[in-house]
């Protein structure tokens, strides 16, 4: 028997196949049916006991009473949230090769479907970003390309190095615009001491040559917060807006400084990135009794907070709940609001007939919990979010064995 | 059915079926490969025999005039090749995706180079990395020299207080990763590093005095000067592009002669290593050496994404260069083979075909006709003969190109 013949018989064997009982037609069932829980998707104002079909990694289906038949892998949400898989736009996943964490485990435990990593690695990195960490992952990675003050050669002239590595970082960005959606660097002299305005000036120049939205981390002064501000533009992220140190949003008085007033009028977001150092409880209660709520809710997850106090997006989002905020005005700055500036995925963020089967299963739970913020400050809560299940892309994220 | 019941069941039938029938095959065949008919050249005891090759189970497993080809499951006819160690290139970058690294398999796998060394492509904080996505995944044998890196992002810190610090985080993390991490990379040179060089070679230095580790040294730009550089070093230290032509070389720019420092620093025990790469490698200094009786103790290619396109290309091509300017092809094999291999010390037997060794095997030949060969300063030059590679196995398994 030649190959030619091998070939031509296996594909008679495989039609013949396909005319009998097992393949008589394509199974019509939902891969994953979710049945009974409560839907929440504040993106578009929906809540609702209903049931969600998914399938070849769509949503294909939000309605009530959806015979369980009609799904293979049929998940029992009774007494809990069905939302929008969590989007983190603060995280370190650029694992093993630097301080970020493996999303897989910590995927599957969060409800977090999309991952956005701030800046871990630089542009002579990002082959490597994409080869083992977004391609390596079940959930969806994006990042923030950061750029790096560092040279081997400590006489070398920093803003002379710096512009050069600024146009290295606009080319990578902009070759990998599947993935990088914009420029992280960190702003304050605790980072790079005397430099950092100079050093923001050139990542400023470089998100308007390359068209790249900038998030800048803010710390210690100098730079003053207003100095900083100047530099932002719409749909700039300002990340830690929630820390102690004083590059903050807070004037000495405890009042929104009107620099960071004027930015938000004008577009300039402003996230959490709770990390080991950024998030203070004291700081985000007076912020948000003047009404200043963050735009976007994030972890700054990485191996120095991931065992506290940040642990994971649920429990970040329990303080803000802690702090008086309402489900649905946290998860929109969970779900909706970091979608829309990862602006990669149409449909993301919101659950809808058509868009990605990204979702969540998450459930308050009550008890008598303890959380703490960056400076160890506890507080005890009676109920807090937690995940029970993860779906990307249509499928179940697994924690590896 | 339980799990535990579901896996004793697959363990009856395996017993029952398949596993008497493969004993039996292995009784017949007890090798998996057979290499026929080959010119067996192992530097490491001077062999140089018509002779056949068994490997099992990932080691050579018998070396021999005459194998019958029935007792090999994967029978090679090397009629006309030398079979010789796989290649050891001892100065690599292939943290793929990361700065200028490759990916070692594909060029593995047309290379006869079996074992790759990473030059210092990743730092401490890297290293579960280096494992994980460049060790484990790749089919060549793969280990590396971690870097000393003295970079900051805060241009007001000290820099030698800086690279103090990362020293014992380096020395740390190598200590702790001794089965891949051969020892500390340092690059010296005032292009690297300015007037910093020198002191920071002087923290290297303590680092591997520390922790008990060897040095990998780049040489280029002066200061600091040949001399300052040979003190630092010790024996089992290698010192890396030594044919280069710049100002940190081991000959006199202006009389051609060996440096006495490098002479003594040869004679206490320091290797010296090609290191071809991008700029490193120059004919001339190249033949300046080699007149005056000074072989490198290793070849190696610096392979990186700038040059893999050439000068470089591969290890065939460095070790061809070598061949052109004099050297034997067994000097050039002993370089690229048994003498590179003494830095990978989790593996004694590495860069031999003596039974027991690890199963990595090169085939090769040595052209004849007319090649066009370039150093790193673009001097061309029409060799006579070059090294071709026909077969890579590693651990005893053919090395193939991934799709």
């Amino acid at each position: 028997m030649t190959r030619r013949q091998l070939l031509q018989a296996s594909g008679m064997a495989a039609m013949a196949a396909a005319t009998g009982p097992l393949w008589a037609e394509p199974d019509s069932r939902f891969d994953i049916l979710i049945k009974g829980g409560e839907v929440r998707d504040p993106g578009r104002g929906f809540r609702q006991k209903a049931d969600v079909g998914i399938k070849d990694g769509k949503v294909a289906a939000i309605e009530a009473g959806i015979p369980a038949e009609r799904g293979v892998d049929v998940v029992d949400a009774d007494g809990m949230y069905v939302v929008p898989g969590l989007v983190d736009l603060h995280a370190h996943v650029y694992h093993s090769l630097g301080f970020g964490i493996e999303t897989d485990p910590l995927a599957a435990a969060s409800g977090v479907t999309t991952w956005v990593d701030a800046g871990s690695f630089a542009h002579n990195q990002a082959g490597a970003f994409r080869e083992f960490i977004v391609n390596g992952s079940q959930s969806r990675i994006f990042g923030y390309i950061y750029l790096y003050p560092t040279t081997r050669n400590p006489e070398e002239d920093p803003v002379r190095h710096v512009r050069r590595n600024m146009r290295r970082t606009g080319e990578t960005a902009v070759a990998n615009r599947d993935f990088i959606i914009g420029v992280k660097f960190q702003v304050g002299s605790n980072m790079n001491g005397r430099w950092s305005l100079e050093f923001l000036k050139i990542a400023r120049e470089l998100c308007d040559k390359y068209e790249l939205p900038l998030m800048a981390h803010v710390s210690f002064a100098p730079p003053e917060m207003d100095q900083v501000m100047e530099y932002m533009k719409p749909g700039d992220v300002m990340t830690h807006c929630f820390n102690t140190h004083s590059i903050g949003v807070l004037d000495a008085a405890g009042k929104i400084k009107n620099s960071v007033k004027d930015a938000r009028a004008r577009g300039v977001l402003f996230d959490v990135g709770h990390g080991a150092g950024s998030f203070n409880f004291d700081i985000a209660r007076k912020a948000l009794d003047q009404g200043f709520m963050p735009d976007t809710i994030s972890t700054d997850v990485y191996t120095a907070s991931i065992n506290g106090p940040v642990y994971d997006m649920p429990t970040t989002m329990a303080k803000m709940q802690h702090l008086g905020m309402s489900f649905d005005d946290v998860l929109v700055r969970t779900t909706l609001n970091p979608a829309k500036i990862v602006d990669r995925v149409p449909g993301m963020g919101t659950l809808a007939v058509g868009g990605p089967a990204d979702v969540a299963l998450l459930e308050m739970e009550e008890g008598d919990f303890r959380l703490v913020d960056s400076q160890r400050n506890a507080v005890r809560v009676d109920r807090r979010i937690v995940s029970r299940l993860t779906i990307c892309r249509g499928r179940r994220v697994a924690a590896p064995v | 059915m339980t799990r535990r019941s579901l896996l004793q069941g697959l363990g009856v039938a395996a017993a029952g079926g398949a596993t008497p029938r493969a004993f039996a095959q292995r009784r017949r065949r007890p090798y998996d490969i057979v290499i026929k008919g080959g010119e067996v050249r192992d530097p490491s005891r001077e062999l140089k025999a018509r002779a056949d090759v068994a490997i099992q189970d990932g080691k050579i497993a018998e070396v021999a005039s005459e194998i019958p080809a029935e007792r090999g499951i994967d029978v090679i006819d090397a009629k006309g090749l030398y079979v010789t160690p796989g290649l050891v290139d001892l100065h690599t970058h292939i943290v793929y995706g990361v700065r200028s690294g490759i990916e070692a398999d594909p060029i593995a796998a047309r290379s006869g180079t079996s074992t790759w060394i990473d030059a210092g492509t990743f730092a401490y904080d890297q290293i579960k990395g280096f494992r994980r996505f460049i060790v484990e995944r790749n089919k060549c044998r793969v280990f590396g020299f971690v870097y000393l890196y003295p970079t900051s992002r805060n241009p007001d810190i000290d820099p030698i207080k800086h690279v103090s610090g990362v020293m014992d985080r380096t020395g740390r993390a190598a200590a702790a990763n001794r089965d891949i991490v051969l020892g500390v990379k340092f690059q010296v040179g005032s292009n690297m590093n300015g007037r910093y060089s020198l002191e920071f070679l002087k923290i290297a230095r303590r680092l591997c005095d520390e922790y008990d580790l060897r040095l990998l040294s780049h040489i280029s730009t002066a200061p600091p000067e040949t001399e300052q550089v040979m003190e630092l070093m010790k024996p089992g230290d290698v010192v890396t592009h030594c044919f280069n032509e710049h100002t940190l070389g081991i000959v006199d720019r202006d009389t051609g002669r060996l440096k006495p420092s490098v002479q003594e620093a040869r004679v206490r025990g320091v290797l010296f290593d090609v290191g071809h790469g991008s700029g490193s490698f120059n004919f001339k200094s190249a033949k300046h050496a080699l007149d005056q009786g000074f072989l490198p103790d290793s070849i190696s290619t610096d392979i990186y994404s700038a040059n893999v396109n050439g000068p470089v290309f591969d290890l065939p091509t460095t070790m061809s260069k070598l061949l052109y300017l004099g050297m034997s092809f067994d000097e050039v094999l002993k370089c690229s083979t048994v003498n590179p291999a003494r830095v990978v010390t989790p593996l004694p037997l590495l860069g031999t075909l003596q039974v027991g060794a690890p199963g990595d095997v090169a085939l090769l030949s040595v052209d004849d006709g007319e090649f066009e060969l370039i150093d790193a300063q673009r001097n061309k030059v029409t060799a006579k003969q070059r090294i071709v590679s026909h077969l890579t196995i590693c651990k005893g398994k053919r090395l193939v190109a991934p799709v």
